[in-house]
C-alpha cells in the first residue's frame, strides 16, 4: 500500500490516448444528437414534451356526486347537504380537499360537492408495470421449461431427447410472432385462455427452447470427470445431476441466461399485437392521443434500456456473489 | 497364459473381485481388453502397470462399471456385473480415486466427503462430519475442511479425493493413475496416504507409473500391454526377473 504504482502501462508497443479517444466519442455523439434535432426542425416537427408527463402519473379527481336535491346548510364548523323534502336526511360533506359549494346553495341530484385529488399511474406507467409480470412469469416459467427441456436433450432415454430437440428445432424455427398467433387464436380458443394467459405462455414456450440450448450447453460444459466421481460413489444420475452438475452448470450460464432474459422483456413488446397493454401496446395509445410519435417512442424506449438495464445489473451482482463463494 | 489360469483358478475361492476372459471393444473399433483374466483377493494391492494405451485404466474403470464390457465375465462381492441389477449398490463399497482428482469444485472440501455419505448412506450431517474430520486428519488436511478444491495444490486435492472415497467405508479402493496429474514434489504426499492405507489392510486396485510404490507395497503386479494382460508375478520376481521379453522391453524404458 506504501507505494503508490503508476497506472499507465510501460511496454514498447505505444498505447492510444483514453482521454483523447473518449473525448472523441463524445464529440461524434453530440454531432449526431444535434444532427436528429436539426433534422426534426426540417420536418418542421413541433416538440412538445410538456404533453408526456400526464401519461405517466396524473392527478385523478375523485367527485362527491349529490344524491339528492337539497340545500347546503352550514351547521357550526361542517357544512351539510339537507334534502328539501325531508329535512332528517343529509349528507355531511367531509373529508374532501377541494369543496365547491358554500352555505345557501341550491343543488340538484347528481351535482358535485367537491373532490379529492390523487396520484394515479398513467397509461405509461401502466404498460411498464404490464411489461415486467410479463416478463417475470414468462421468465419463472421459461427457466422450468428449459431445465426440464435441456435435461432430457441429454438424458439417456431417447424419447425425451426426441422431444426435446422437436420442441427446440420447432419453436427456434418459427417466428415469434407467428407463435403468439397460434397461441392465442389456435390454442387460446380451445382452451378457453385469456389473452394475459396466451401471451405468458406464447413468451414462456419460445425463450424456454433458447433455455432449453443453455442449459445443455451449460451441463455439457461440467467436465465428465464430475460426473464420474458422483456415480463411483454410489449416487445414481439423478442425484449426481441435482447436487454436483446443475449448480456447477448454473453458475456457467448465469451470463448467457441473463442475455436470454433482457431478449425476452424485449421480445414482450410482440404481444401488443393480441391487445396485451404493455408498454409498446401503451406507446401507441398514447401516440394517437398526443400526436407526439418522437416523445412517447423515445420514452418508451428509455424505458424499456431501464428494465434491462436494472435485469443487467442485478445479474452482475449475482455472478459477482457466486464467483466469490468459490 | 496356462499358469495364469492355473494361478486364477487357485485364487478364485477368496477372491473379492474375478475377472475372466473380458473382452472390450469401444464403439470407435479400439479393442480395448483382450482376453484379460486377473483377481484380486481381499486384503491384496494389486498393482497394474504398462505402457499408454495398453488398456489398464480401461481394465480399472470396467471394476465398477465406469466401462461396459463387450464380452466375458467380472464378479465383485459376490456381484455379478454382467447381471441386471443395482449398480449404485455396488459402486457404494468401490471406492475410486481419478487422475484428475473430479473433486465437486462448488463444495468446500468437507462438503465434498459429506455429499456422498449423506446422500448414499443417509447419515445425518452430525455423523458425516464427524467421519469426514476423521478422514481429513488421517490425511493430514484437517485445516482444509472450509477451503475449496480450487484454493488447494494437487497433492492436496488428491488426498481429500482419498478421503472422500473413504468416507463411504468400501470395501475395495481403485486408483486410476493417482500421481500422473501431479507436480514431482507432491507425489510423496499422495503416495505416503495409499500406503498407510495399504498397511491397514485395504484391498487395492492402483494403475500406476510409480515402480517404486509397485515393489514396496504391492502383493502383486500386472503388466498389460494392447489390452493383454501379459504378466502377473510377485514384485520380487517382477522387477528382478521378468520372465517376458515385452515386460523386459517395457521395464528398460521405464527405470
Amino acid at each position: 500500500m506504501s507505494k503508490r504504482i503508476e497506472t499507465h502501462v510501460k511496454q514498447m508497443e505505444r498505447q492510444p490516448n483514453a482521454l483523447l479517444w473518449h473525448g472523441l466519442f463524445v464529440l461524434i455523439v453530440l454531432a449526431v444528437s444535434i444532427g436528429f434535432y436539426k433534422a426534426a426542425q426540417t420536418i418542421e416537427y413541433s416538440w412538445r414534451w410538456e404533453r408526456l408527463p400526464q401519461y405517466f402519473v396524473y392527478e385523478a379527481e375523485d367527485h362527491l356526486s349529490a344524491p339528492f336535491d337539497g340545500e347546503i346548510v352550514l351547521e357550526g364548523e361542517r357544512l351539510k347537504l339537507e334534502n328539501e323534502l325531508d329535512r332528517d336526511q343529509f349528507i355531511v360533506i367531509e373529508n374532501l380537499e377541494i369543496v365547491s359549494v358554500s352555505d345557501g346553495d341550491l343543488i340538484f341530484e347528481g351535482d358535485s360537492l367537491g373532490y379529492s385529488s390523487q396520484w394515479t399511474a398513467g397509461p405509461i406507467l401502466k404498460g411498464v408495470a404490464v411489461t415486467i409480470e410479463l416478463s417475470l412469469y414468462a421468465g419463472v416459467l421459461a427457466i422450468i421449461l428449459g431445465t426440464l427441456a435441456g435435461l432430457a436433450k441429454i438424458s439417456p432415454n431417447p424419447m425425451l431427447r426426441d422431444f426435446a430437440t422437436l420442441y427446440v428445432e420447432l419453436i427456434r424455427g418459427t417466428p415469434l410472432l407467428v407463435q403468439i398467433f397460434i397461441v392465442y387464436f389456435f390454442i387460446g380458443t380451445v382452451l378457453d385462455l385469456d389473452r394475459f394467459t396466451a401471451g405468458v405462455i406464447a413468451l414462456a414456450v419460445f425463450t424456454g427452447a433458447y433455455v432449453a440450448e443453455i442449459v445443455r450447453s451449460g451441463i455439457e460444459s461440467i467436465h465428465k470427470g464430475q460426473m464420474e466421481a458422483g456415480r463411483s460413489l454410489g449416487m445414481t444420475y439423478g442425484q449426481t445431476m441435482r447436487d454436483i452438475i446443475l449448480p456447477q452448470a448454473f453458475k456457467r450460464v448465469l451470463p448467457p441466461l441473463a442475455g436470454q432474459f433482457i431478449n425476452l422483456i424485449k421480445d414482450s413488446s410482440l404481444v401488443s399485437v393480441i391487445s396485451i397493454t404493455d408498454l409498446t401496446k401503451a406507446g401507441r395509445e398514447v401516440v394517437s392521443s398526443t400526436f407526439s410519435p418522437f416523445e412517447v417512442w423515445l420514452s418508451v424506449a428509455l424505458l424499456y434500456l431501464v428494465i434491462t438495464g436494472v435485469l443487467s445489473f442485478v445479474v452482475r451482482r449475482l455472478e459477482r456473489k457466486y464467483a466469490n463463494a468459490r | 497364459m496356462q499358469m495364469q489360469d492355473e494361478a486364477f483358478v487357485a485364487a478364485s475361492k477368496e477372491s473379492i473381485i474375478e475377472a475372466s476372459h473380458v473382452e472390450k471393444i469401444y464403439p470407435g473399433g479400439v479393442h480395448a481388453l483382450k482376453n484379460v483374466s486377473a483377481c484380486v483377493k481381499t486384503g491384496e494391492v494389486v498393482v497394474i502397470v504398462g505402457p499408454s494405451g495398453s488398456g489398464k485404466s480401461t481394465f480399472l474403470r470396467t471394476l465398477n462399471q465406469l466401462e461396459t464390457i463387450n464380452d466375458g465375465e467380472i464378479v465383485v462381492d459376490g456381484i455379478s456385473l454382467t447381471t441386471p441389477g443395482d449398480v449404485n449398490k455396488l459402486r457404494e463399497e468401490i471406492g475410486m480415486v481419478f487422475q484428475s482428482f473430479n473433486l465437486f469444485a462448488h463444495l468446500t472440501v468437507l462438503d465434498n466427503l459429506c455429499l456422498a455419505p449423506m446422500k448414499v448412506r443417509g447419515l445425518k450431517r452430525k455423523e458425516a462430519e464427524d467421519r469426514a474430520k476423521e478422514l481429513l486428519l488421517r490425511v493430514g488436511l484437517s485445516d482444509k475442511a472450509g477451503s475449496y478444491p480450487s484454493q488447494l495444490s494437487g497433492g492436496q486435492q488428491q488426498r481429500v479425493a482419498i478421503a472422500r472415497a473413504l468416507a463411504m467405508r468400501p470395501k475395495i479402493m481403485l486408483f486410476d493413475e493417482p500421481t500422473s496429474a501431479l507436480d514431482p514434489e507432491m507425489v510423496g504426499e499422495v503416495l505416503d496416504v495409499m500406503k498407510s492405507l495399504a498397511h491397514h489392510g485395504m484391498t487395492m486396485v492402483v494403475v500406476t507409473h510409480e515402480m517404486g510404490f509397485a515393489r514396496e507395497v504391492a502383493d502383486r503386479v500386472l503388466f498389460m500391454e494392447s489390452g493383454e494382460l501379459v504378466v502377473e508375478d510377485t514384485p520380487q520376481a517382477f522387477f528382478d526377473t521378468p520372465k517376458s521379453e515385452r515386460l523386459q522391453k517395457f521395464l528398460s524404458q521405464v527405470l
